[in-house]
């Protein structure tokens, strides 16, 4: 058996040589030359051979293929998600869409997602190619978009038994990050249970599946209902003065302590009470829209305004880049203006009723673009990669 | 040294085919392995490129003096680049990305690299065997088994008779 073993051994080494001349690249060109590719591609060609599916499949890979998605400065591989609603079918609806040619490609061109996200119920957030939502308003689910891997976010436990993920969000509110140093997917849930206080947090980690209750969000004041904006590592959240008489804060999350501070935000950004401002996060800068009211001759108006926080966690930063000022009625539109997307050359675009806008640096319209029939109910910019909802678990399926 | 006397220095470059070329140092310093060797004072005579034949190594050449008479403005560059690969085909790229690797050029390398995808693109699994070189090492079953779960991914591929 030991001259048999040495055979194959040699036959092996046969092999290995043969393939190692055959092969048009060494591995390092293989990967310079992969990590181009689309996710689409990608997945398909895990098919080409053992050795590639491994490449493609392994952590490193998918993590500098991920660096190169987000660092793109001609962002070819963010994508839009628009969740629209049709007027005169009563139906919601979803689209998927890159994002560079609808800000400076010719005219932009919609493709549907596949029939069965249009489920869809609401978006919580996006992280790496990773996004959190809910479908058919009973599901929380971590999607990947680009490969389509869907993972099922299980509930948690609570005094008196297990809470699904709920989708009344005056209650239950959602957010998602990253934790680089576990490398771990998190997704917050901040609650109330009948309406009592203080609202309680729990965080769920993809890598062990499994919830774990936070710190209380307790800081004299009540998250806005909306989901958490992930930037700089942490989740971010608007909140209000139970009574109203304070102006909004931002409570940030640190998902690796799991502990809450107040960032800083600027002065005066809105004073209009029945328009909520909106937290966002504009491609890696934290950003708030405003609402402001305005006297003139002809009677009053709302300023909306954009702001951008340039340098994280610096109060000076805070910069408004965008002011739409004859913004007379706002109810007009199902969630008013929706930056989308901001550029370090100031190119702001904006979602604005069943149109997306985009302005230049300088806040001037540049173009009006995407004949979007239907009007925009929530938006979100991803970016395509490989990252999987299952963690290390990747292979096994 | 060029800068001390005033004339720009001249490089002669040897592919592995016994082709000679000439190029202005300043051009051909943007390979590190070249620009190596210029440091190192090997670059007295005639530089021998032991992994380029003549055709790559002319194309190289050109894509050389042709950047490097772009003053630093990366849109310029970025479009000089797109237009000298727009008509490149697999295998010219193929060997230019192996020459770009073997001289150092990051630039040309990127550049080649994301070309060489974007032809990819759309091809099929077959099609990327057969011009990597690539031995199908999965058992029928094994290959029937990936391909149904990627299944999804297989839309709009290119048409190619061993698909």
């Amino acid at each position: 058996s030991d001259y048999r073993s040495a055979v194959e051994e040699e036959e092996e080494e046969k092999v290995l040589q043969r393939m190692a001349t055959q092969t048009k690249f060494p591995e390092e060109i293989t990967y310079e030359i992969l990590y181009n590719l689309r996710v689409k591609s990608l997945s398909r060609f895990k098919c080409v051979s053992k050795r590639w599916r491994s490449i493609i499949s392994s952590k490193e890979f998918i993590k500098r293929h991920l660096e190169k998605s987000n660092t793109d400065p001609d962002i070819t591989r963010h994508r839009i998600l628009l969740r629209l609603h049709h007027r005169c079918l009563q139906q919601n609806t979803v689209l998927l869409h890159s994002l560079r040619p609808l800000l400076y490609g010719p005219n932009a061109t919609f493709d549907n997602l596949p029939q069965q996200t249009n489920l869809l119920t609401r978006v919580w957030g996006s992280c790496n190619g990773l996004t959190l939502m809910f479908v058919n308003n009973a599901r929380l689910v971590l999607l990947n978009l680009s490969s389509r891997k869907l993972k099922i976010v299980p509930p948690f436990p609570e005094e008196g038994g297990e809470y699904a993920p709920r989708h009344d969000t005056d209650r239950f509110i959602y957010g998602l990050g990253y934790d680089e140093s576990a490398d771990d997917y998190k997704v917050v849930c901040i609650y109330t249970l009948s309406n009592s206080k203080p609202h309680r947090t729990q965080m769920y980690s993809s890598k062990t599946d499994s919830w774990k209750k936070i710190e209380d969000f307790d800081k004299g004041i009540v998250p806005v209902e909306d989901s958490g904006k992930f930037v700089n590592g942490k989740l971010h959240w608007l909140a209000k003065d139970e009574n109203g008489g304070r102006d909004h804060e931002i409570v940030a999350l640190d998902l690796v302590e799991g502990k809450y501070e107040i960032m800083a935000r600027p002065e005066n950004f809105s004073n209009s009470v029945p328009y909520q401002p909106i937290l966002g996060d504009l491609g890696g800068y934290l950003s708030l829209i405003g609402h402001v009211f305005v006297s003139d001759t002809a009677g009053n108006m709302l300023d909306t305004s954009v702001w951008v926080m340039k340098e994280y966690g610096v109060r000076e930063s805070w910069t408004k880049i965008w002011t739409l000022s004859d913004f007379h009625d706002p109810k007009n539109c199902t969630r008013g203006a929706l930056p989308l997307c901001f550029r370090d050359n100031g190119d702001i675009a904006v979602a604005f009723g069943s149109s997306i806008v985009v302005y230049n640096g300088k806040n001037k319209l540049r173009e009006i673009r995407g004949a979007i029939v239907n009007d925009i109910i929530e938006s979100l910019v991803y970016v395509e990669s490989l990252v999987s909802p299952f963690g290390d678990e990747e292979l096994g399926h | 040294m060029a800068a001390e006397t005033g004339t720009p220095t001249t490089l002669t470059l040897k592919s592995n085919d016994d082709e000679l070329f000439s190029v202005a140092e300043s051009a051909a310093i943007l390979s590190v392995t070249i620009r190596n060797m210029v440091e190192d004072g090997c670059a007295g005579g005639v530089i021998p490129l032991d992994n380029v034949d003549g055709k790559t190594l002319a194309s190289v050449i050109t894509y050389m003096n042709g950047i490097s008479a772009i003053p630093a403005d990366e849109e310029k560059k970025k479009s000089y680049r797109d237009k000298f690969l727009s008509d490149k085909d697999f295998e010219t790229l193929a060997d230019m990305v192996l020459a770009a690797n073997y001289l150092n050029m990051s630039c040309l390398m990127d550049a080649v690299s994301a070309k060489i995808a974007q032809v990819m693109e759309k091809k099929s699994v077959g099609w990327v065997r057969r011009k990597f070189g690539i031995e199908n090492d999965y058992t029928p079953e094994e290959e029937a088994a990936v391909k149904e779960e990627h299944k999804w991914t297989f839309e709009g591929v290119e048409t190619d008779d061993d698909n």
